[in-house]
């Protein structure tokens, strides 16, 4: 299993309008095409999320992940804001880059898990700030991700 | 042996109980009034009302007659303290419980050497690598490990409907390639026997098998389990147990998460564990438990500080469908509860501290100690000397007192599990169950 198979270049947004926390989960519900009122839904599980617990986890980095029946199979979404946000992380540090994975409830191959597994691994390489800071468009983070994840 | 106990909590207890069920003359040291009346109306010790950091307590406690100081109170300060007081007595060796993960990674300043310390223990430590060796053998309720995995001891559940069950271990022997396997204890109901030939298995038991490694696998198919490996486990909680336990993992490859409540320590242990990824919550909210797919993790480890919140969690985390689930349980009465509950396994640190305390007290002829769960009895490894009598003898001709079976010899390089007619030599290191009333008659067969 390769991260770079669950992502495309539509799903990622290297210039996140939202400057609260609530207005980038909409921007990265924004990159996975649904209808409103899936979007609509889905907001409201990913805030219910963050409010059991910020998905900041820390340098930097959100991953906010849940599980939906608005999408029928294991969609992501990369998101990037270079100003930051706050989005009460763990060190209270404003967060700048965004991994989205939203799963269906239930999945015959289980790659919720996995994938969320690969993108903390990818996200905790020390010098990964920096990286994705440099990208100027979608098809390098493409090329980051294939040179860094295996 | 005079042995003085400093710390009358659960480590120190449960020390201080295996020491005076040898017959050594115990003496409990704590500030806690109400903790020493617990331990005296239990055991018998003498208990001392005062703190182990002191002199003059360490004096009334007649530190000078003792053969052995074990420091083993929450804080390792007073734990160091001690220690180093009682650096000025020869012959003393002198164990603490040093927790604080900083001691063990050459940050410090303050080497334990300094405070006149012999041995350093780690209850927190030796705890996850004990989760982390059931966890690596599914199934198995308890495993020791001897000649660094060569020869392992397993207690297992013996399915209902499994090989093994209603098979005497001669029948056992006899359908399979048994030379690397050799049944060493059986639990029935609080019965606890060393089993004979024509001993008969049933479902139920819990039984502990000495393996080469090779016959793991045949082990657990002997009864009714099923080998799997690790890949994904999450961990509740943020205390050091923890902390030791998701560094084991990412040494071993495998992807951790860890839940953990307070933010605060969240992000310390995120800047601490490279690899693992920390995510702030409570690991009692059922609903973060599933959106975090708890129901999908090989499996489920709770270790927060509090039992509470561990038996909870690990509950959930079952009933949603995690495959297996480890509960940290801190205080005793809890055990069996947790069991009865239906938790996989329940682990507490007082015998992990006690264990690796245990290995050093008999020092010389003992190499290593292991306290099997559940089986008042232990495994422990002799070096067999040319003082000893039972070299060159076959096993079956050496009169092995009862309630005690060789599980296991190395030699050199090599790990056997000892038929009949094998025999011991000068050199070989000796693995031997015991019950606990079999002890002392077992180590005089192997005089230093």
């Amino acid at each position: 299993m390769r991260l770079l198979d669950f992502f495309s270049e539509d799903a990622v947004n290297l210039d996140l309008q939202g400057s609260s926390k609530d207005d980038i989960l909409l921007d990265l519900i924004a990159q996975l095409g649904l209808d409103d009122e899936a979007e609509a839904k889905l907001h409201k599980m990913l805030k219910r999320r963050e409010n059991l617990g910020s998905t900041g986890i820390g340098k930097g980095i959100a991953i906010p992940h849940c599980r939906s029946n608005v999408v029928d199979s294991l969609r992501v979404a990369f998101g990037r804001k270079k100003e930051g946000v706050e989005f009460r992380a763990i060190d209270n540090k404003p967060v700048f880059n965004f991994f989205l994975i939203v799963a269906p409830p239930l999945e015959v191959s289980n790659q919720y898990l996995p994938v969320l597994g690969k993108i903390a691994q990818f996200a905790k390489e020390s010098d990964i700030n920096d990286e994705l800071e440099k990208l100027t468009e979608p098809g390098q983070f493409l090329k980051l991700l294939q040179k860094r994840s295996s | 042996m005079r042995v003085v106990v400093v710390g009358a909590g659960e480590v120190g207890y449960h020390v201080a109980q295996r020491l005076a069920n040898e017959r050594h003359d115990v003496v409990v040291v704590d500030t806690a009034a109400h903790r020493l009346e617990y331990v005296k109306s239990h055991l018998d010790v003498a208990v001392l009302e005062g703190s182990g950091a002191s002199p003059a307590v360490l004096r009334q406690a007649r530190i000078k007659d003792a053969g052995l100081l074990v420091a083993v109170t929450n804080h390792d300060e007073v734990n160091l303290v001690s220690c180093s007081v009682a650096r000025e007595y020869k012959d003393i060796l002198k164990i603490a419980r040093v927790s604080d993960p900083g001691f063990y990674r050459g940050e410090s300043q303050l080497h334990p050497e300094t405070f006149g310390v012999d041995v350093m223990i780690n209850p927190e430590r030796e705890l996850a690598l004990e989760t982390f060796r059931m966890l690596q053998t599914t199934a198995a309720r308890d495993i020791a490990v001897f000649a660094e995995g060569e020869i392992q001891i397993i207690g297992l559940e013996v399915l209902p409907d499994s090989p093994a069950a209603g098979r005497t271990l001669i029948e056992i022997a006899e359908g399979s390639r048994s030379s690397g396997m050799i049944t060493v204890v059986v639990k029935r109901g609080d019965k606890v026997v060393v089993p004979k030939g024509a001993t008969r298995i049933e479902g139920g038991d819990l039984i502990y098998v000495a393996v080469l490694p090779d016959f793991v696998h045949e082990a657990l198919t002997l009864c009714g389990h099923q080998h799997s490996s690790l890949k994904r486990v999450m961990i509740a909680g943020g205390s050091t147990e923890a902390y030791y336990f998701a560094r084991l993992l990412a040494q071993h490859d495998i992807e951790a998460t860890l839940l953990v409540r307070e933010r605060e320590r969240a992000q310390e242990l995120a800047e601490r564990l490279e690899k693992a990824l920390i995510l702030n919550g409570d690991a009692t909210d059922i609903e973060l438990l599933e959106l975090e797919g708890v129901g999908g993790v090989d499996a489920f480890v709770a270790l927060t500080d509090e039992d509470e919140t561990n038996i909870l969690s690990a509950l959930v985390a079952k009933d949603i469908g995690a495959k297996q689930v480890v509960t940290l349980v801190n205080k005793s009465e809890y055990a069996p509860l947790a069991r009865r509950i239906g938790l996989d396994v329940a682990v507490s640190p007082r015998l992990s501290a006690a264990n690796a305390i245990l290995q050093y007290v008999r020092r010389g002829k003992v190499t290593r100690v292991a306290l099997l769960r559940d089986t008042e009895g232990e495994a422990i490894s002799f070096d067999l000397t040319a003082r000893s009598h039972i070299a060159g003898h076959p096993l079956s001709s050496i009169d092995f007192p009862e309630g005690s079976i060789v599980a296991g010899v190395v030699r050199g390089n090599q790990a056997i599990i000892p038929k009949g007619n094998d025999e011991l030599k000068v050199g070989d290191t000796v693995i031997v169950f015991a019950l606990a009333s079999a002890v002392d008659r077992v180590a005089h067969l192997f005089p230093a």
